[in-house]
């Protein structure tokens, strides 16, 4: 039984008839197979379910990677306490944002930690990346040929048409980054978002008729 | 050998350009000044398109911003929420905000806090505004949402069946609702594929600095209605509904910023033709 | 300001300043707020998932059963196969059913909005419009939507007859990508850059101001004694030959 169970036909079928099923509701205006029908509705939901029962896998992935670190005592790639540390704080967390007792997600505790940790920190997470852009604009974002410098110019002045010091320089500034913004950028966004959707479908295509696995590939140590 | 000071400037330590960039963005928050700022396009259709909302209309108001996003977003996101709150008041609008992810729960109820519109604050909640919560699942969960908002949504954030709260009477699906709008940091797709496309729902989306030119095309192709486009965008709308806040505290720090970062790929640009010049690269 | 403000204005300025040391260098301050970071991050994003199972799906479900939501929260437990070695392929199910729904309810109407939609409005008038800058516009929209879908399509040789036109085309869309990339550029850099000014904002407010000055001072003091003391340790000792001389 394990043995037709291990096949990977079985999920490319399923991954091909939820698909196809999917796209054939959207179009079809049959009572029974539209995207009104009460089959559709029930599918849906049966897959969001499935989205949000996922939850757990990051969440047991982390506690098994520091654990690990923890019980072997490494100090590779990060010294072991502070693998305990996070565990400790995930632990804290968990407790105070489950749906039992006086705690919960809306909780006094859990909004102390959403709005004096979780919302300055991850927003100073991702503005430590400035930084090193401008470090990289610095060292990499060189005129060396016609192509860099047109790429820079276009930067330039898009930079002084968000700011508003570029209007000091006069109206020229903002027209300008106005007219890149709306005409030759618009138009090559379109042409790649055209790309993308086309790549998109056929990537699609490859994958409901079993071309495209890697999706099922799991980890080397996991996989069969 | 002593070094020349363009290959003195070529190798200079990073740490130097990071403090660089430190001081040109303290500065306006030490030494306080303005910069004229002209209203673009974009903003006034925006500003425009909701200033004449008819009366009583429902407008869902998605959120869609990241804690990280939340920095840059946090003035358009307050500017819009007001303007909405506004059209409330003034043309009986109904306004109902939902989160698409799950950092958009709390976000909310945050700032109706700090407008002091949360339910504890303000006895009238319910009647013709709502936070109902957010929708998991992605692209399939909203998909759901659209066709019966109770099923994904049940409660209200603090558990009130939106059956019991008079804003949400005869709303029942995304055909309710007469203009949707997201704030988003993560792309406008899920809202164009899963609303605008099946029901031609118009729609107006705040979106981050990043992903301005790339929602350009469907703004120009009629699936996007009107496009507020980062901290810019909310400084400028502030200055419109003139409600003056974080933005436009905020925006001057963007023009020393980018001037710090033109100055230091100029001092580069240079530095490499120089170098160039005296044959050492 | 009343305690439990004064601990949050502390917390929020210290896990901030935190974040940014690692701009000096790698320090334990940085060590402690990623790690804090992505513990409270996971247990939070969790902690909202079952919240929202609970309220929407699990009491609903007291009231009345619903057997399609109680199949799916068992099919959910199938993706918990994953740590299962000898019996990891089952999780591959859940993973099926998740990803055929995604792109089925995806691509069917992706197909309008970044298909359709884009080439009937690329559809213009290049002349005529009573509008000389809108003609120019025009030709300008449909040259580069035409000409970066041929560059990333037309994958031939650029030489004989069809070849040779295909690569002209395909130049002019690599510029006007170049252009559009350039663009780009400039709108990351301002949305960085708001990142950067919003949480400096978020120190600079009156209740965090103190804060933000006295942990920054002990913070910078720290990581510059501790980068002078790694120079010291590092410099290099005497020769044997100054040493003979200068015992």
């Amino acid at each position: 039984m394990s043995v037709i169970l291990k096949r990977r036909e079985i999920p490319i079928a399923l991954t091909a008839f939820f698909a196809l099923y999917m796209m054939i509701a959207y179009h079809s205006n049959l009572p029974w197979l539209s995207e009104k029908a009460q089959l559709t509705v029930d599918i849906q939901t049966f897959a969001q379910i499935l989205n949000v029962m996922a939850l757990g896998l990051g969440y047991i992935a982390i506690m098994r990677l520091h654990a690990g670190y923890v019980i072997r005592r490494v100090k590779h790639p990060q010294p072991w306490h502070w693998s305990l540390w996070l565990l400790f704080v995930l632990a804290i967390t968990t407790i105070v944002g489950l749906p039992w007792g006086n705690f919960g997600v809306r909780s006094e505790p859990l909004q102390f930690i959403f709005s004096s940790i979780l919302l300055p920190m991850r927003g100073a997470m991702y503005a430590v990346v400035s930084f090193y852009m401008a470090s990289a604009a610095y060292r990499v974002f060189l005129a060396r040929n016609k192509e860099a410098a047109v790429m820079l110019a276009g930067t330039f002045v898009v930079m002084l048409t968000n700011a508003p010091v570029g209007e000091l320089l006069g109206a020229w500034v903002g027209n300008l980054g106005t007219w890149l913004l709306t005409t030759p950028s618009m138009g090559g966004m379109r042409g790649i978002r055209i790309c993308g959707a086309l790549g998109t479908l056929i990537l699609a295509w490859r994958m409901i008729t079993g071309r495209e696995t890697g999706y099922l590939r799991g980890a080397a140590e996991e996989g069969d | 050998m002593s070094q020349s000071i363009w290959t003195k400037l070529s190798k200079i330590d990073r740490k130097y350009i990071f403090l660089v960039l430190w001081i040109a963005v303290l500065l306006p928050f030490t030494v306080k000044f303005a910069l004229p700022l002209t209203i673009s396009g974009l903003s006034r259709d925006f500003y425009d398109y909701l200033d004449e909302m008819p009366e009583d209309s429902i407008i869902c108001y998605f959120w869609d911003v990241s804690f990280a996003g939340w920095s840059e977003m946090e003035a358009s996101g307050i500017a819009t929420l007001k303007m909405l709150f506004k059209l409330m008041d003034e043309k009986n609008c109904k306004i109902i905000l939902v989160g698409m992810r799950g950092d958009c729960g709390p976000l909310p109820e945050l700032t109706l806090k700090q407008l002091g519109l949360h339910p504890d604050q303000n006895p009238t909640y319910g009647e013709m505004y709502a936070h109902i919560g957010w929708i998991p699942g992605g692209s399939v969960g909203m998909s759901n949402w659209c066709k019966d908002i109770r099923a994904v949504n049940p409660n209200d954030w603090w558990g009130t069946p939106l059956d019991e709260l008079p804003v949400m009477q005869g709303i029942n699906d995304i055909t309710d609702l007469d203009l949707v709008l997201q704030i988003e940091s993560g792309g406008v797709g899920v809202v164009i594929n899963q609303v605008v496309v099946p029901y031609n729902t118009p729609f107006l989306a705040v979106s981050i600095a990043n992903n301005v030119p790339g929602n350009l095309p469907l703004l120009d192709s009629g699936l996007m209605t009107a496009q507020l486009g980062g901290i810019r965008g909310g400084a400028e709308l502030e200055q419109l509904t003139k409600e003056i806040g974080v933005g436009n505290v905020n925006i001057t720090a963007i023009s020393t910023t980018h001037l710090a970062i033109i100055a230091l790929m100029v001092i580069a640009n240079l530095t490499y033709y120089a170098r160039k010049a005296r044959g050492e690269i | 300001m009343t305690l439990l403000e004064t601990i949050t204005a502390f917390t929020t300025v210290f896990g901030i300043l935190c974040i940014y040391s690692y701009t000096y260098k790698d320090n334990p301050f940085w060590k402690w707020a990623t790690n804090t970071l992505v513990a409270g991050y996971i247990g939070y994003s969790a902690c909202i998932n079952i919240d929202w199972l609970y309220k929407s799906i699990l009491i609903p479900m007291t009231q009345k059963m619903n057997v399609i939501h109680l199949i799916a929260l068992l099919a959910g437990l199938l993706w918990y196969f994953r740590f299962w070695k000898k019996h990891f392929y089952i999780y591959r199910y859940a993973l099926a059913i998740s990803v055929g729904s995604g792109i089925g309810i995806t691509i069917a109407k992706t197909t309008r909005s970044n298909i359709t939609a884009q080439i009937a409005s690329t559809m213009l008038r290049l002349y005529g419009t009573g509008d000389l800058m809108g003609d120019f516009n025009n030709i300008i929209i449909v040259l580069a939507v035409f000409s970066t879908m041929t560059y990333f399509l037309f994958t031939v040789e650029h030489k004989g007859a069809i070849g040779t036109p295909i690569g002209w085309i395909s130049k002019i869309g690599r510029w006007m990508l170049i252009i559009t990339f350039g663009v780009s550029f400039g709108n990351v850099i301002n949305s960085r850059m708001a990142l950067l000014i919003g949480t400096v904002y978020n120190l600079t407010k009156p209740e965090h101001s103190t804060f933000f000055y006295a942990i920054g001072a002990i913070i910078l003091i720290y990581l510059i004694g501790t980068d002078l003391r790694m120079r010291e340790k590092s410099e290099p000792a005497l020769t044997t030959n100054e040493q003979r001389v200068n015992p």
